[in-house]
């Protein structure tokens, strides 16, 4: 199986990592499936560059979490690339886009979706843990991103002990632990009151500069927009507009 | 209207939209309720047979009168009609045989030989009142001469293909017999009996076929009309002389079966019981989780004013609906096994206490309506604390927890619940035991089970806790994973794995006790089968034919070349405080047996004692259901009254619950007048050939014009046959331990599955890591092992100690047996192994479920 990083970008050189071509998705609706197709992105093209900071933004059901499955191999497009470092990703196999994603993903989500009954360090080392690190290593590296984030002092509490900021830094450990070039970020503030949310998208923004991640972010606010390098407006699973900040 | 609303949104609309849930559910209650229904069918059907054989062959009798032990003299007829108020008496002998039917199997035919010549004489054609169709050309008096003429009854010539005048083979004791149809018997009453397997001979030609030495079963009396049945009584009493014979109406023969069967029954039921108390723990499991997962619907639906009282009512009626339909598909389920199960229930019954020939169900309406009740009311019980629960949840707080499990008793209260239950087991064991039901015996069992199931829940946290702190190191990503997602649902796993438990702790504790018996009867056998041959003449049904040797015989072995000792053995059943008991024979000098006395004397001793004193010795079951100890004594019934003779010893033996009562041979002779011979013991002298001398035996049984040819089997010969018995009469055990584990197993199997159904965003999210859907599968499957063990291990702790009670105290209780308890290591491998496969296979479906569910694909479906 090809397994890859994404390559190391050097001073100058800027390439695209991440381009998407007339991307079309449809689902079927209801219990069973037995409504009528419904198209939930049209034609959508564009690109991301290494190491950039961009913003899906729209309303909710524009599309935003489609996309941002469809660029995590979580799904396959009706139609259109999804090209990641050259890549097609709907070309893989279901496990081979699974083992990909191991590698050169990583996520953050709105419900921060950890694993309550286990620690701090064991939540932030699990992609490690999935790439079959060995205990101890993957453990150093955990403990390392805990400090990143801010913290260190609780890598031993049960992370359903931590407050809901808390809980979203570990989410954001978890997702650069495994240096990943993507890091997918779906609504990571929309459970957050907005100060936390404010400290959240500074420590991703930080975060992945420090470690060389491409973030694409999903959400409905304006404010979190202000962080990114480049907002793409989605309504109706079309992409409108590209503002810069 | 409400309750309506409430009920579709809470309920309906789940059980519709989780059909395998649902369905999983059902059939566990369905398979609890239906191997309760099953047995106590299959039960009920067996006493019937014997029921319906008494009533209809007795007919309008409402008296009769059985010997003590030996058979009637038919001159007793004569002597019965001096007595005042009788109108009619008819000497019967009853016996069975052996026909194989057209499809090659053999069926039992109950013969019954009557007084031809008194229906003769009165030129009637009626067999006890049923009217007969004479073959053509065929005259009484043939009838009456030829021993080979018989009636059958319509039903066994048309299922044979016998017209009038047709010949047929059958087998009785001492070889083959071809007999000829010289009548049908019409009428709807003699099918009823063995499927109308019955055929009706000249009393004195049934002496023949049945080898009775020329004695009579009974006599049944009708007495006048308007006669006193005690005035009757009294008068033939006066005529046979006082307790000399029997007499008794025919029902107290069923209520002294029904006594006799009381503890059989009360076992096998306890063991459906224990079937449909799984299948409530399923419903259980399947409620709790329901409410679990509902819990934002129910405080929506309080936030908008339904009264807690609604939200318990329908999550009653959930566990009603489930229980409902589960118990119907049980009754249904449950009659079609007892019509597998009724044989071998009847020919278990047959060995051990009473001769019955079921084949086929009666179908007693009253079993489903008690299973029906029993099911809904056990489904109701196990919906109520879930139900309870769900009630008294704050609105504010189940919609804010979203579908979190409720932390629930602490661990601490449910440990020292436990510990309080077990206890009171302890001190009701503490209890002397009492011969007749195991009440506390299966007292015990219950506490103890419900400690282990409230122990459970601390179990799993305890061992979770330790297997992250000693192992978490190098058990890898997937069993970190399993052990958080069992950590975060202890409750609901504690459930499933108390299904497990008890359907475990059912099948090792039964296991054990069959063994440890097993292994008792064998090392019992080797102490007492010290001869080297044994005849006998072939049972050709289970309970035997009557059939016996002459005394003659015994001399006639006596003489061979080669025999030593020869210990000639004849018994039969009398009442002894109106509870059967077998009256035996045998010659005490000859005894062998090996540490078989209760008191641990010398066997010889104690035989050689009773043998001087004109004394006899008990086996443990007599001494135990009639509470008599050595140096007491007992009164026994003979022909000539009652005796009273002192109980020189008690000794162990597994031969029959009714127990016996032995004598020496002169002694045994002298009360009952009896030299006839139902088994005999040959030791042979050292260097004997034993070909030689079984040959020799054979030949000379040929000499004795009246004896059926006996078998003779060797010591490893009869100890095979014991077995074989001995595993059939518990072969019905199996199929119910195997029912409650297909039933625990559905319990996990639907809880893993809500349980997957619920972390389905957290599955959801090890896919976002690179998860892929087989390791996704393989946590599911892991998070089912770690059940399995738990269940599986406090299972077979709780089945050791089960069984050790149902070794030593509940088959004490029940049928007077003191039985060596051995656990087998091999037996709780092959338990625990293959259980662990069932649940591994459990994890199979939740692992498909949590794979689906974790992989985003292209239909967003309602779940």
């Amino acid at each position: 199986m090809l397994l890859f990083r994404i390559p190391p970008h050097g001073p100058g050189f800027v390439p695209m990592i991440l381009n998407i071509n007339n991307l079309t998705k449809s689902y079927k609706e209801g219990y069973n499936g037995q409504s009528p197709a419904h198209r939930v992105l049209d034609d959508v093209t564009f690109s991301v560059a290494s190491g950039e900071f961009i913003a899906l933004r729209g309303a909710s059901g524009s599309g935003k979490t489609t996309l941002l499955n469809l660029i995590g191999g979580l799904d396959v497009p009706d139609s259109g690339r999804v090209e990641v470092a050259g890549q097609d990703i709907a070309l893989m196999s279901d496990d081979g886009r699974s083992e990909w994603r191991l590698h050169s993903i990583g996520f953050v989500f709105q419900f921060f979706n950890l694993i309550g009954n286990l620690t701090v360090t064991e939540n932030i080392a699990l992609p490690l843990l999935f790439q079959d690190t060995p205990d101890r290593k993957a453990r150093e590296r955990a403990h390392a991103l805990a400090d990143e984030v801010a913290l260190g002092d609780k890598v031993d509490r049960f992370v359903n002990q931590l407050s809901g900021g808390e809980m979203q830094r570990v989410a954001i450990a978890r997702a650069l632990v495994h240096e990943p070039g993507v890091v997918l970020a779906d609504e990571p503030t929309g459970n957050l009151d907005s100060t936390t949310g404010h400290v959240i998208l500074d420590l991703l923004k930080a975060a992945s500069k420090r470690h060389g991640a491409t973030v694409v972010m999903a959400t409905h606010d304006h404010k979190c927009a202000d962080y990114c390098d480049r907002t793409l407006e989605m309504t109706d699973g079309r992409l409108m507009k590209t503002e810069a900040p | 209207m409400m309750f309506g609303a409430a009920l579709r949104i809470l309920v309906l609309i789940h059980l519709k939209h989780q059909p395998s849930r649902t369905l999983l559910t059902i059939l566990g209650v369905a398979l609890g309720t239906g191997a309760l229904m099953a047995i106590d069918l299959a039960n009920e059907s067996a006493v019937q047979s014997f029921r319906k054989t008494v009533s209809t062959v007795t007919g309008q009798a409402t008296l009769t009168v059985t010997g003590n032990g030996t058979g009637l003299d038919p001159r007793l007829v004569d002597s019965a009609s001096r007595a005042n108020g009788i109108r009619s008496i008819s000497p019967l002998i009853e016996g069975r045989i052996l026909h194989r039917n057209k499809n090659g199997y053999d069926e039992t035919i109950l013969v019954l030989g009557v007084d031809l010549l008194a229906s003769t004489e009165a030129g009637d054609t009626t067999v006890r009142n049923i009217q007969f169709e004479p073959a053509q050309g065929l005259d009484f008096r043939k009838l009456l001469a030829d021993p080979s003429c018989v009636i059958v009854t319509e039903s066994f010539s048309s299922d044979n293909g016998l017209q009038l005048g047709d010949d047929f083979v059958v087998s009785a004791s001492g070889g083959e017999h071809r007999l000829t149809v010289a009548g049908v018997l019409s009428g709807d009453r003699w099918a009823a009996v063995l499927d109308g397997n019955v055929l009706v001979t000249d009393i004195a030609h049934a002496d023949l076929l049945l080898k009775r030495d020329g004695l009579i079963d009974r006599l049944d009396i009708v007495p006048e009309p308007g006669a006193a049945e005690q005035t009757v009584v009294a008068s033939l009493k006066r005529v046979f002389g006082n307790d000399a014979v029997r007499i008794e109406r025919p029902e107290a023969r069923n209520e002294r079966v029904d006594q006799m069967l009381a503890a059989f029954r009360f076992n096998l039921n306890a063991l459906g019981h224990l079937a449909v108390l799984v299948g409530a723990f399923l419903i259980f499991n399947t409620v709790s989780i329901a409410v679990v997962r509902r819990r934002t619907d129910i405080g929506m639906l309080r936030a908008l004013g339904v009264r807690r009282n609604i939200i318990r009512r329908v999550f009653l009626a959930e566990g009603l609906i489930l229980g409902i339909v589960g118990s119907c598909l049980g009754i249904l389920g449950g009659t079609i096994l007892a019509a597998f199960l009724v044989e071998t229930v009847s020919d278990a019954i047959s060995i051990n206490f009473v001769q019955t020939d079921a084949s086929r169900l009666t179908f007693d309406w009253s079993i489903p309506g008690v299973v029906l009740v029993l099911g809904i009311a056990a489904s109701l019980a196990a919906s109520w604390f879930p139900a309870t629960e769900a009630a008294s949840t704050p609105p504010a707080n189940t919609m804010r927890t979203g579908s979190r499990e409720r932390s629930g008793p602490s661990l601490r209260k449910l440990w020292l619940a436990g510990s309080v239950s077990a206890a009171a087991g302890g001190l009701l064991l503490l209890q002397e035991p009492r011969s007749g039901l195991p009440i506390t015996g299966y007292g015990t069992s219950l506490l103890l089970i419900l400690s282990f199931i409230l122990w459970l829940k601390p179990a799993i946290a305890a061992l979770t806790a330790l297997v992250r702190k000693t192992a978490s190191g190098f058990m890898g990503s997937n069993c970190l994973l399993a052990l958080a997602g069992l950590r975060s649902s202890a409750g609901k796993v504690a459930i499933a794995a108390g299904g497990l438990l008890m359907s475990v702790a059912m099948t090792v504790s039964v296991g054990l006790m069959v063994e440890s018996f097993r292994q008792t009867v064998t090392t019992w056998m080797e102490q007492v089968l010290q001869a080297d041959l044994y005849v006998s003449i072939p049972r050709v049904t289970s309970s035997g034919s009557g059939a016996t040797m002459p005394g003659e015989f015994t001399a006639m072995i006596e003489s061979i070349d080669g025999v030593g000792t020869v210990d000639p053995f004849r018994s039969f059943e009398v009442l002894v405080n109106n509870k059967p008991t077998n009256v035996g024979g045998g010659r005490l000098a000859a005894v062998r047996f090996e540490n078989t006395m209760l008191d641990g004397r010398s066997a010889q001793d104690v035989m050689e004692a009773a043998r001087k004193k004109g004394a006899v010795v008990v086996s443990e079951s007599f001494a135990r259901a009639h509470d008599i100890s050595v140096g007491e004594t007992v009164e026994i019934p003979t022909p000539d009254g009652y005796r009273v003779l002192t109980v020189e010893g008690v000794y162990y033996d597994y031969s029959s619950e009714k127990g016996y009562v032995i004598m020496d041979r002169p002694l045994f002779e002298e009360l009952y007048d009896d030299d006839r011979l139902d088994s005999i013991s040959v030791y042979l002298q050292a260097g004997a050939d034993r070909k030689r001398v079984r040959e020799e035996i054979l030949s000379r049984a040929v000499l004795i014009e009246s004896m059926p040819t006996p078998e003779v089997r060797s010591n490893d010969e009869l100890r095979t046959y014991a077995l074989e018995a001995f595993d059939q009469t518990f072969a019905v055990t199996s199929v119910v331990r195997i029912i409650a584990v297909i039933v625990a197993t559905l319990g996990i199997t639907t809880m893993m599955l809500a349980q997957t159904i619920d972390r389905q965003h957290e599955l959801r999210a090890l896919r976002y890591m690179g998860a892929t859907v087989k390791r996704v599968a393989r946590i599911v499957v892991i998070e089912s092992a770690f059940i399995g063990v738990v269940g599986i291990g406090m299972g077979i702790v709780a089945g050791v100690i089960l069984s050790w009670i149902l070794t030593t105290r509940i088959m004490l209780e029940s049928f007077g047996w003191t039985i060596r308890f051995e656990i087998s290591p091999p037996l709780l491998f092959e338990i625990g192994g293959l259980v662990f496969i069932a649940t591994l296979l459990a994890g199979i479906i939740p692992a498909r479920e949590g794979a689906r569910l974790a992989a985003t694909n292209s239909e967003r479906r309602f779940t």
